[in-house]
């Protein structure tokens, strides 16, 4: 009688781990994406771009599996809802890095020198925000094994209250950098404002969804 | 009486080859969840299971033996021609068998309880009709089948809270397993050695009344806390300046736990279990030796431990294997949970056992397993499961049944 052998479901959290994995191995690359266009080496901006979509593919095919596993006669702590927008934020990360790598290599578009130190730092402060999202995703088994409650439930909690505050963080110097990107009208070319408008854009997305990761988890241990 | 004379060895050979499919699938499912967990290697575990439940089998196997021989069909209506009896209970024996084994080889979850309890009915009904069904005892059997899992998973979803509450969310899970996890090896303790003397080692001739049964349980089970407590002290001191990460240390006690309440689940098992591989032998041995149907069957202890036997045997051929595709395959079900599971199990079969009512362990744990999950124990459970099962269930009593009343004319023409 090998009934209960049925009755246990592939785990969702280890794949959405992995899942992130992949995510994380397409953020890794924004900085060395930057670091090339700050100096104008297009050839390898556009070497990374190309990687970032391999990655971002890789990324698709286990989210992709993910979903496959997850029908509706299966039994999860969490709402299988709420996991499968909370996969879709993680999804998004990898997405909207593949989207910049396109902004940087549709024209040889050229940083402003007085642009470069602020948008390196908005930069960085989207990566915290990931980085801190990334941490969330990581105490997932902690948190079941906690049944989502407890004190790891408060941890975690204050981990997302920490997520939003770096987010919070981001969006401010994004104000700074478009501040300081319109002030550039008539020094540089239209085109290359309009370019870098777009991936500031796309950074800010980065945060947003890192930051919705943070609320997805908020659910699970709501719920 | 010469055709029972025959009829002795095809009978004990039939009940064997039951119990044998009682070891190979049945005893697996407790087992496997505590190598899953990592509490058990697959050599103790199947060492474990046949121990336990051969010590099942013998020291509290008899009631439910005499439910299924008896109960279900009148034997009184036997009582002109008592080699049909032992005709039947052949038949059913035979047709639960071979239902069991294709039913295996197809992979699909059915339970010897209900193949047995379908075979009985099954000639019952040839014999005499709808009249030589007791069918209030034959609906008290369903509705245990589907009260027990309820029962199970009620029971287990309460433990893991208990335990999640008191001891995994606690803000010192170190001290709250010092002063909560004696209480759960007190209860465990207690319950099964209740089991055990109120009202299962007749055949050791030990009866012990309620109460004083009662104060010898009680008694176990403080000094089990006692032993309980001293180990976690030991533990504690080894492990807690070591191991920052309170989980890690908490799911290795359960480990302990966990393998208590597997035997625990073995022994009860066996004490079920055997009843549905012997419950017929004795049935059929009583008209081959005395001739006539008596009104109260003696099922020997000598008889109990061949079913316990035949159990090992399947679990040390085939059941093994079984153990180690699906320990390979629940490593997700920590100690704890587990433990929880096996816990509330071993409690609902117990008590069904003493009830006199034959349930499938492994209902009960399947029902068990997504009561820790309600609790939000589990990472993933797939609830088709469920319907599965339940299909198993609509369809084992009639096709076993079915199965029995044709062996039984076949029986009847030779």
């Amino acid at each position: 009688m090998r009934g209960i052998l049925g009755l246990f479901g592939k785990s969702p959290f280890g794949a959405l781990q992995n899942h992130m994995e992949k995510v994380k191995e397409c953020i890794n690359l924004i900085e060395p994406m930057m670091e090339a266009l700050f100096a104008e080496d297009f050839d390898e901006v556009k070497r990374i771009a190309k990687e970032v979509m391999k990655l971002e593919h890789d990324a698709d095919e286990v989210k992709n599996s993910i979903r496959d596993h997850l029908p509706k006669s299966l039994f999860l702590p969490v709402d299988r809802r709420d996991l499968l927008v909370l996969l879709s934020a993680q999804d998004d990360l990898a997405d909207y890095v593949e989207d910049l790598g396109v902004i940087f290599t549709l024209r040889r578009t050229k940083v402003p020198e007085a642009l470069r130190q602020p948008m390196s730092t908005f930069v960085a402060s989207v990566l915290r925000v990931f980085g801190k999202s990334v941490e969330l995703i990581d105490q997932l088994d902690e948190l079941l094994e906690a049944s989502f409650g407890g004190p790891e439930s408060e941890k975690v909690m204050q981990m997302i209250q920490e997520v939003e505050r770096l987010e919070w963080e981001a969006d401010k110097r994004q104000y700074k950098v478009a501040q300081e990107l319109y002030a550039q009208e008539g020094k540089v070319s239209i085109l290359d404002i309009m370019v870098l408008v777009e991936a500031l854009q796309k950074l800010g997305q980065i945060a947003n969804s890192a930051e919705s990761i943070g609320k997805q988890v908020r659910l699970f241990i709501s719920k | 009486m010469e055709t029972g004379a025959l009829l002795l060895v095809p009978t004990i050979a039939a009940g064997l080859y039951v119990a044998w499919n009682i070891g190979a699938n049945d005893v697996a499912n407790s087992m496997a969840t505590s190598v899953g967990s990592g509490a058990l290697t697959l050599r103790r575990a199947v060492l474990v299971a046949a121990l336990c439940n051969v010590a099942g089998a013998i020291l509290a196997g008899v009631h439910v033996t005499h439910t299924v021989q008896k109960g279900i069909v009148d034997t009184s209506l036997f009582v002109g021609s008592p080699e049909r009896l032992a005709y039947g209970m052949l038949a059913a024996l035979i047709a639960a068998g071979l239902w069991l084994q294709l039913a295996t080889y197809c992979g699909l979850p059915v339970s010897t309880t209900h193949s047995i309890v379908g075979g009985v009915a099954g000639f019952g009904l040839i014999h005499g009709g709808l009249g030589a069904i007791e069918w209030e005892k034959f609906l008290q059997i369903v509705a245990s089948w589907l009260i027990s899992p309820l029962a199970g998973g009620v029971l287990a979803f309460g433990i893991f809270i208990y335990i999640n509450r008191k001891i995994i969310s606690a803000d010192n899970p170190g001290q709250a397993m010092r002063r909560h996890m004696p209480v759960l090896v007190f209860a465990m303790s207690a319950i099964l050695c209740l089991s055990l003397l109120y009202k299962g080692l007749k055949n050791l001739h030990l009866s012990f009344p309620l109460g004083s049964a009662l104060g010898v349980a009680l008694l176990a089970g403080g000094l089990a806390c006692l032993l309980g407590r001293v180990l976690i002290d030991r533990a504690l001191a080894r492990h807690l300046t070591s191991d920052r990460d309170g989980f890690a240390l908490i799911e290795r006690m359960f480990m302990y736990l966990q393998v208590l309440t597997a035997s625990y689940v073995a022994f009860s098992q066996g004490a079920n279990d055997v009843a549905n591989a012997v419950g017929p032998v004795a049935g059929a041995l009583s008209v081959v030796r005395d001739g006539f149907v008596s009104q109260k069957v003696h099922v020997h202890t000598w008889l109990l431990a061949v079913g316990g036997l035949g159990i090992a045997v399947g679990i040390a051929t085939w059941g093994y294997k079984v153990i180690a595709t699906i320990g390979h395959r629940v490593t997700d079900l920590t100690a704890s949970r587990g433990f929880s599971a096996e816990f509330g199990t071993a409690t609902t079969v117990l008590v069904c056992s003493k009830l006199g009512l034959p349930v499938s362990t492994t209902h009960v744990l399947v029902g068990a397993v997504v009561g820790v999950g309600m609790a939000r124990g589990m990472a993933a459970l797939n609830l088709r499961v469920i319907s599965t099962i339940l299909k198993a269930w609509l369809v084992t009593v009639p096709i076993v049944a079915a199965l029995a009343m044709l062996i039984y004319r076949l029986f009847l023409i030779l």
